[in-house]
């Protein structure tokens, strides 16, 4: 069978629901305009077909947002482009976790560590932070463990 | 994307959230083919046994 299914693509709803969340992010003054939330499904699209996954439903860009739109780190400038990064961070470490975590726990664990051991550096995030905490994931170290060394 | 393989991908999609207990949004290639096989194949045995 042809794998073109695949590339799973909800278009509109997809983009109403991601504009629609500027109504919980819009407190921290933080809004997504049309064009933004269009290029940041297509970044999407992209970082799925690189990293072999297929997304059913709203997708995880909304609760990327509710995770992170209370940050430090986060401002009206650096906004789309931090939200395209760290989908990009979440669909790496969802296959380098071998799918251990759920959802709510990586971005969860994400957050943490953007906060209190990267203060926002997304590189360290991905390259060093994460790295460490996926290789644990992988040996066996239960996920609490993780979040209660986070928080030190 | 056509009518019949719309629906078969909603049927996977409903299945991914049951794998997946509804705590991960997305699945590897690897898992969504397993699962589009696994529908295929029910239909196959019901048009057989139809």
């Amino acid at each position: 069978m042809d794998k073109g299914w695949m590339m799973v693509s909800e278009g509109k709803e997809q983009l109403s629901n991601l504009i629609a969340s500027n109504w919980i992010s819009e407190r921290f003054g933080l809004t997504l305009s049309k064009q933004d939330a269009e290029l940041i499904l297509e970044e999407r699209k992209n970082v799925l077909r690189e990293q072999r996954r297929v997304e059913f439903g709203e997708g995880i860009i909304p609760k990327i947002i509710y995770e992170f739109y209370d940050s430090d780190y986060i401002d009206q400038d650096n906004y789309r482009d931090t939200l395209i990064r760290l989908q990009e961070i979440f669909y790496l470490y969802k296959n380098e976790t071998r799918d251990r975590l759920t959802d709510e726990e990586l971005l969860h664990l994400m957050k943490e560590q953007f906060e209190y051991q990267c203060f926002g550096d997304l590189d360290e995030l991905a390259d060093t932070y994460l790295m460490q905490a996926a290789g644990a994931i992988r040996a066996g170290v239960p996920y609490d463990r993780l979040i209660q060394r986070s928080d030190i | 994307m056509d009518e019949q393989m719309d629906a078969l991908v909603k049927i996977v999609g409903k299945l991914a959230g049951k794998y997946t207990a509804g705590e991960s949004t997305s699945v590897t290639y690897e898992k969504a083919e397993q699962l589009m096989e696994a529908v295929l194949y029910c239909i196959r045995e019901a048009e057989e046994t139809g």
